[in-house]
């Protein structure tokens, strides 16, 4: 019987928010054998990030921690163990890398000084391991500080930070969240073959369950605090007992299917959107000293005709969010043109909430563009009822300020705002890429129906395939700051991940998993 | 740090000078009284004013006489002291080792405590007397704390001499800064002499210095301990003092240096009122009394000068600031 | 700000904090009834001179046989009052300065930012004694002198303030909606704004308590027989050693309402951080 290099039993955390005590974790039991990659998933809320942290003793002390239970980690209790002992085990055993780089490097230490903390390994052995995570031009990078990487330099820097400890046990706590989908399927797989290469067991934190079906050997599924179903990866995704699971899987696996096909495009009139030649630059600081001219968009062509929904696709900073607001008229080109037809374009944000302003009731916002109109009182009070109704939002919420309202009832009083005056065009800047799977359904599902009943033309904005491919009749992908190709959804996301194309997803295909 | 990025800096003092000396400029000409006759005095005919005047170039168009000013400047005249008769710039470089010396010391004091306030509430747990008492230290006026220190250990214990710089008012050495001429000259009776004189105003004026930037730093050291990167300092299994010293205070430091800024800037004004109350013959003193005797060249030749001194000081801590965060750009 | 979310986060206020801001408004009480509250006539010989604190005078009785307790109560209002005065006066001068570009053109900001560095960088004290220098000592001139010097910190604060929100996803959202400027402004940005105005403001009023002493210490203030806290205090700087309650009673009492408005500023702090 070989023993775990992690035992979890009884684990139950308590701590502070907002003056009260809350239970994050209730009586939370897993193991994690030498040599295997467990997955523990979970969504916002249900405390998978307290988990990691609890391994490593490293809960927030001004959260005031009540921790009970056991860990067990390489033979040492971590659960009140003394502050020398903790030490030993996070510089020899175990180590976690954590959601956000950039917060999780110090930003006045130079990389070569953090990495060298880590380990005392020799310059030359840092070196290798950063080209061993995939760092190109190792020696430039150590000499850099975090701010001055690329996000995804920073996470393998990271990871090669951990790694080099060469630890019993690696806690990777959601490593791919703030990272986009190009670099999300890399990293995952650098977790994975620098894990399997040394031996090293691992625990992978994420709400992402395509990840998880890719790498993990068995999946925990945690939700309030509560494991709820524990198993082998297949059967966990495949044959879920725990209805939460289910559902999980379900919401997962509608996004994959294509929706039915849009609205007759109407190619007579005149689009709703056209970009050509469109170049934008902004200002960077390169360094303390110095500025220079960064171009985000050159030569950028697109066209959005009336009625249609085209998708853009886009990595992180290639410039999708400067393309919604060239569109909507917030910014202007350097060069080029952008012509509309039809008066302003309405946008839909990623953040709903920040969207929404804090101190206005959501009637009066939502009402804002009703003002020009000068409509009657009960005008007015139909207008707005309707939208409210449209949009499935509760009336009696127009007197509240947007910090009463949930996450999913601030989506939809941002967008009662949007069609109150139904624009000709909508602009959707990654809504649902906060959203957990099932909110982002109902919430593209909402879009897709105000669109259908307003024949409005929608520009939609994203880093997800699966979303793009729901909602799109046409995709444009962006890259360089131009579109490098465009097509139909099925053929563009084919060209893009050859390997898996969203019929053939680990959900759907079982034997691909489980093999290391 | 490039080339062009000095150049850029140092064109924005020059401007900012060149602005302030307008003003002072525009100042002087507000005044309501004639300069010629202050210089001539009460009792002086008519005729021999005016003549003054025209000597004095004040009937020129204001553009020649700004002109005239500026020159004046760039050679180093601030003009004559309505008070004292002599060239401003003369009591101004008379007067400046005095102060300087009690600046410095006032800051050597005020950062050395001003650290060991920010630790304190991370050693101690009673946050909350201790913010307390942090407040009403802050509250405290310089004058009262001035008075405080002159009544306990002057006037009660006897300590320690209630004014002046030196009981020997004939020590002069090359720097003007007492402390180190006597240093330099071997002379220990005349070090002790001198630091007994100057640490109780360099006390007062050290407190308020202590009490802010403590405040700041704590307050930004207790932010920066929430970070991430300290939890990944922490879960590196490195020693905690070595999170603290390493990682932690690198990062509060910016925000403590532009506190220290801030204290230069009122450092001005307490000055003035140390050196009143301790009767210490630098700046602060001499613009005391110029004040008193409504002596507005001397008042504007040290505003000029100080001010300078000032920007000179706060470029210094922004340098420092974007060279220990990156990310802050100059 | 919605007033049931202002109330809603009153609840957290320690003691201290609660403590600060009546206290505050038992001074602005205080010192706007202080005619009516002195036990006696703070300009007139009503005793001996250099009467030690007793029962009779709480705080003893200067060299002309004032008593010392009414003249310090006056001073309170000599003080308190124009700095209040003063600090909302730079409040809304330097805020509007500072939206102007967002009210009226953007590409005002570039004059303006200049503006107000050129002012900010200054040191305070020393602009408003050259004011002062040049205008003569007197209560409405130490005013002017330190308006002068104080008014650009809000104008900063405010225009930061514009600028910060400015790129906010919420204001983003209600220009896309077509809000005009001016309710933009009004509506969307200044309400955002208004924390940070006020913690500074706040923050601020000891410190012009301070200047005002400070001045009025070095003579710059009103003339001889006005009970002004500072000028009493320097004015007996001599009578340190015998008559100790002549300078110390004026400084206590700054050191008060100092010690007063900064436990307001610290609770008012707390507040706008909660909504």
């Amino acid at each position: 019987m070989i023993d775990p290099v992690l035992s979890v039993r009884k684990l139950s955390v308590s701590l502070r928010r907002e003056g009260r005590p809350n239970t994050v974790l209730q009586d939370v039991a897993l193991d994690v054998f030498p040599g295997e990659i467990v997955g523990v998933l979970g969504e916002s809320g249900s405390g998978k990030s307290s988990l990691g942290a609890a391994i490593l003793g490293l809960l927030p002390g001004a959260s005031e921690p009540a921790v009970s239970g056991s860990i067990i980690l390489s033979g040492a209790e971590i659960v009140g163990a003394t502050a020398a002992t903790l030490r030993d085990i996070r510089r020899n055993r175990v180590r976690l890398v954590s959601q956000d780089p950039i917060s999780a490097l110090n930003p006045t230490m130079s990389i070569r000084d953090q990495l060298r903390e880590s380990a005392n390994l020799a310059d030359r052995d840092i070196e290798d391991w950063l080209e061993a995570v995939g760092v190109d031009q190792p020696k430039t990078i150590l000499r850099r500080y975090p701010h001055r990487l690329s996000g995804g330099q920073r996470q393998r820097v990271v990871i090669a930070m951990a790694m080099m400890a060469r630890p019993d046990l690696l806690v990777a706590d959601e490593p791919t969240t703030a990272l986009d989908y190009e670099l999300q399927d890399r990293i995952v797989e650098l977790v994975r073959s620098i894990v399997r290469r040394q031996g090293t067991s691992a625990l992978f934190i994420t709400h992402d369950l395509e990840a998880a079906a890719r790498i993990c050997d068995r999946i925990v599924v945690l939700r309030d605090g509560l494991v709820v179903e524990s198993g082998a990866t297949s059967q966990v995704l495949c044959q879920p007992n725990h209805p939460y699971t289910v559902s999980l899987v379900a919401a997962r696996r509608a996004l994959a299917a294509p929706q039915a096909v849009s609205a007759l495009v109407k190619k007579v009139a005149p689009p709703a959107l056209r970009m050509s030649g469109v170049s934008k630059g902004f200002e960077l600081r390169t360094s303390p000293t110095s500025r220079g001219q960064f171009e985000v968009l050159r030569d950028f062509e697109l066209e959005v005709g009336e009625g249609e929904c085209v998708g853009l696709l886009g990595v992180s900073g290639s410039g999708k969010s400067t393309v919604i607001r060239l569109a909507a008229g917030l910014l202007s080109p350097d060069r080029g043109r952008v012509e509309r037809s039809g008066d302003l374009p309405q946008i839909v944000f990623q953040d709903a909430v920040s969207s929404l302003t804090p101190w206005i009731t959501i009637e009066e916002q939502v009402a804002e563009r009703l003002r020009p109109l000068r409509l009657s009182a009960s005008e007015r009070r139909r207008r707005i009822d309707e939208a409210f109704e449209l949009t499935g939002l509760e009336l009696g919420l127009g007197s509240e300020l947007p910090g009463r309202l949930s996450v999913g009832q601030c989506q939809r009083a941002a967008l009662a705002r949007t069609i109150i005056v139904p624009p000709r065009l909508l602009l959707c800047d990654e809504p649902t890429s906060s959203l957990d799977a099932s909110l982002a359904i109902s919430a593209l599902d909402l879009i897709g129906s105000l669109r259908t009943r307003f024949n409005m033309a929608v520009l939609f904005v994203t880093h997800d395939l699966a979303v793009a491919g729901y909602v799109a009749d046409r995709l444009s992908v962006l890259s360089g700051g131009r579109v490098v190709d465009e097509g139909s959804p099925t053929d563009v996301i084919e060209r893009l991940r050859p390997v898996s194309d969203l019929s053939a997803t680990p959900l759907v295909v079982p034997d691909r998993l489980g093999s290391p | 740090m490039t080339v062009s990025f000095l150049l850029r800096r140092a064109i924005g003092l020059v401007s900012v000078l060149l602005s302030m000396s307008f003003a002072v400029f525009c100042l002087q000409t507000l005044v309501p009284a004639d300069p010629a006759r202050a210089i001539a005095g009460p009792s002086t005919p008519l005729a021999r004013v005016d003549e003054l005047r025209v000597e004095l170039g004040l009937n020129d168009p204001v553009i020649v006489q700004y002109g005239r000013f500026v020159t004046r400047l760039v050679h180093g005249d601030l003009g004559t002291s309505v008070r004292t008769r002599k060239p401003i710039a003369d009591d101004i470089r008379r007067y400046l080792p005095a102060s300087l010396e009690l600046a410095v010391a006032a800051f050597i004091l005020g950062l050395t405590f001003a650290v060991a306030l920010a630790v304190l509430p991370l050693i101690m747990r009673a946050a909350g007397p201790i913010q307390l008492a942090f407040t009403a230290a802050g509250s405290l006026p310089i004058f009262m704390s001035a008075l405080l220190l002159a009544y306990v250990f002057w006037f009660r214990l006897g300590l320690l001499p209630g004014a002046g710089r030196m009981s020997d008012s004939n020590f002069a050495g090359p720097t003007g800064l007492n402390v180190v001429d006597a240093v330099l000259a071997g002379n220990v009776p005349a070090i002790v002499d001198a630091l007994k004189h100057i640490i109780l105003p360099a006390l007062a004026l050290a407190f308020p210095i202590a009490v802010a930037v403590g405040r700041t730093l704590g307050s930004s050291l207790r932010d920066v301990m929430q970070q991430q990167y300290i939890a990944t300092a922490r879960g590196k299994g490195l020693r905690e003092s070595s999170v603290v010293f390493r990682h932690a205070v690198r990062n509060a430091a910016p925000a403590a240096l532009a506190m220290v800024a801030l204290q230069v800037r009122l450092l001005f004004g307490n000055l003035l009122v140390v050196e009143l109350v301790f009767a210490w013959p630098g700046l602060g003193l001499y613009m005391v009394q110029s004040l008193g005797s409504a002596d507005l060249p001397a008042v504007l030749g040290v505003t000029l000068v100080l001010s300078a001194f000032y920007l000179a000081v706060s470029l210094l801590i922004e340098v420092s600031q974007s060279l220990i965060d990156q990310r802050i750009p100059i | 700000m919605n007033l049931i979310a202002l109330r809603e986060s009153l609840r957290p206020l320690t003691f201290t904090e609660r403590f600060g801001l009546c206290g505050m408004l038992v001074l602005t009480v205080v010192a706007a009834s202080a005619h009516w509250l002195t036990p006696y006539n703070p300009q007139s010989r009503v005793a001996p001179g250099y009467l030690s604190p007793s029962m009779v005078h709480l705080f003893g009785t200067d060299e002309i046989g004032r008593d010392l307790f009414s003249r310090v109560l006056l001073g309170i209002q000599f003080t308190w009052l124009p700095a209040l005065a003063l600090v909302i006066v730079c409040l809304v001068l330097g805020t509007l300065v500072g939206v102007l570009p967002s009210l009226i053109d953007d590409r005002l900001d570039v004059i303006t930012k200049a503006f107000i560095d050129f002012f900010l960088i200054l040191p305070g004290t020393l602009v408003a004694l050259a004011v002062i220098a040049t205008l003569g000592p007197g209560l409405v001139h130490t005013m002017i002198a330190i308006g002068v010097a104080w008014w650009p910190w809000y104008a900063r604060i405010a225009r930061d303030e514009v600028r910060r929100l400015r790129v906010r996803p919420h204001i983003e959202a209600a220009r896309a909606a077509g809000v005009g400027r001016v309710r933009m402004t009004v509506r969307y940005i200044l309400p955002g704004a208004l924390p940070a105005l006020l913690v500074a403001a706040t923050l601020d009023v000891s410190n012009v308590i301070m200047t005002i002493s400070l001045m009025s210490f070095l003579g710059l203030g009103q003339p001889a027989p006005a009970p002004e806290l500072g000028a009493m205090t320097s004015r007996a700087l001599d009578s340190l050693t015998e008559f100790w309650w002549l300078p110390i009673m004026p400084a206590a009492a700054i050191f008060l309402i100092c010690f007063l408005s900064n436990l307001a500023g610290d609770g008012l702090r707390a507040v706008l951080r909660g909504s």
